[in-house]
This record gives C-alpha cells, structure tokens and sequence, in this order.
C-alpha cells in the first residue's frame, strides 16, 4: 500500500493507495505515525480515493490516526470514499465516531 | 446464464500467512462469479471472506505457522457457501467473540469482524473448539437478474 504526504494550506493530505487489508495495514499504520508525528498538521485529511477495498483492519487505522491526530491538537476528516470502503465504514457506525465525508 | 456446472465443492487450501489474504478473496470473487452477482455484491463476499479469513491469521495462528481451509459451493441453485476452517487455537465463548467490539487483538484490532460478515452476508454460522480450531459459515443469496437486465 502506498501512503503520500502533502501540505496543504490549513494542514496537510495523506493519501492512501492500494488495498488497505490486515496484510497492508501494519506498515500504513507505522508510516502514517511517523508522517504525522514528523509534520503534526493541525487538519488531516486522509484521502482514500486510490482505495480499492478495506476490511476492519483499514477501521482500526482511521480510528488510530484520529486518536494521534487528538494527542496533538489536530483534527481529522475522511475523504473520497468508494462504495465498498463506505459500505463498511457504515456498517460498523464508524461515521459517529470520526468525520467522514459525506 | 445459471446452468448445472454451478455444482460441486471446490477447496482450497493456504498456509495462513497474511500475502494470502489478498489471494482468498480473489478465489471468492471469481467463484461467486457464477451465480452473475453485481459489482456490490461482489464487493460484500470479498469483505466477508477476508474478515474470516484475517481472522485464522491473526487470532487461529498467532505463533505463524498453520493451514487455512477454504471450500466454495453454491446451494439451491442461487447461494453461495463459502466455508473458513482452521485449526488453530479456538474460541471459548463464541457468542462474546461475535459482539460488535469485542477483540482480543490489540490496538490494530477493532473487533468488528464478525459484526461486518453478519452485515454482508445472509448467515454467518460460527463452529468453535478450544485448541482445536475454528469453522465459520457464510451463506449469500445472489437475486437472478433479467436477461441483460439489472436485478
Ligand atoms: N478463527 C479464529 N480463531 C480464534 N479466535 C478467533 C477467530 N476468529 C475470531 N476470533 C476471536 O473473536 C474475536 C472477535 O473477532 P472479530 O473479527 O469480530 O474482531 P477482531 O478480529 O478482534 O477485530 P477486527 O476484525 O475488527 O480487526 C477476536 O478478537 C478473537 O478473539
Ligand atoms: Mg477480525
């Protein structure tokens, strides 16, 4: 799985591409940390329109960049989701606990 | 077109290592393609077998090394039964294991498994020994569509 960091005016943009499964979501997850831990951007946005397909394993990673994202004062908003990656967003009530798009 | 050649069980076996993961849910893809599912269906069997079969990875076999069962039919003609073995170490309370949040996973877990195949798919049947291993179930009925038609 790729993941890209980009600045933007009021913080910056990860995007993520490629198959967001319990294979790919260990290494994400350590660069993602990292990314954040190296740019703290005060709005994230986690972009997942190259996102093929995620399974739970892709909700514990947006669970856990929205818990860095609150340790240092930021915040974050869920991006371009696909049907299938909001069918499973919303199938488990993800969507009251971080902001998605839509 | 739907036709007899939809019958028969077909198994599949893999070392349950997560690089396979990716590879149990093309297998579930291309067999559910015989029963003409849409690309939505498509997508809820995939997720559902990918939860079951991330799940013998992770919690059946958390030492590595160990086989994952597969098998793969269609039943009545419009449903399809996929079947996720392993032999692995089990679960004690099954019906605890399948309520929304509960893991015994660490922090890379959200215990939404179970809760995300019972949403995707029709039944979900849960079979589990201690130390001897896991048996999960899921059936999915794929409507027949009009003749070039939609569903
Ligand atoms: N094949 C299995 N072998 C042993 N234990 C299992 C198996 N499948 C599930 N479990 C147990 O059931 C619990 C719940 O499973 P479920 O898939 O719902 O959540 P999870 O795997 O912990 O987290 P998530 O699926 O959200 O990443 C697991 O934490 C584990 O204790
Ligand atoms: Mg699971």
């Amino acid at each position: 799985m790729r993941v890209e960091y980009q600045t933007c005016a009021n913080g910056g943009r990860l995007s993520l591409a490629g198959e967001l499964d319990h294979h790919a979501a260990g290494a994400a997850m350590r660069r993602i940390q990292s990314l954040l831990g190296e740019h703290q951007p005060g709005h994230l946005e986690l972009d997942m329109q190259r996102v093929g397909f995620m399974d739970s394993s892709g909700i514990a990673l947006m669970l856990n960049a929205q818990k860095i994202q609150k340790q240092i004062g930021g915040t974050l908003r869920v991006t371009k989701l696909s049907p299938q990656v909001k069918k499973v967003v919303y199938s488990v009530g993800l969507q009251k606990m971080i902001d998605i798009e839509e | 077109m739907r036709n007899k050649a939809s019958e028969g069980r077909i198994k599949l076996e893999l070392p349950a290592s997560s690089i396979n993961e990716g590879f149990a849910r093309v297998f579930a893809a291309a067999f559910a393609a015989r029963l003409d599912p849409t690309i939505e269906e498509m997508a809820d069997i995939k997720t559902a077998v990918s939860e079951a079969v991330t799940n013998a990875i992770v919690h059946a076999y958390p030492n590595g090394a160990g086989v994952i069962y597969i098998s793969a039919r269609i039943i009545n003609g419009d449903t399809v039964e996929f079947v996720i073995r392993d032999k692995g170490e089990g679960i004690l309370n099954v019906k605890q294991a399948m309520e929304p949040m509960y893991t015994t996973g660490g922090e890379d877990r959200s215990g939404m498994g179970f809760t995300i195949m019972q949403s995707f798919m029709d039944k979900v049947s849960v079979t589990s020994h201690l130390g001897k291993g896991t048996r999960v179930r899921l059936c999915k009925r794929i409507s027949p569509r009009a003749a070039g038609g939609k569903k």
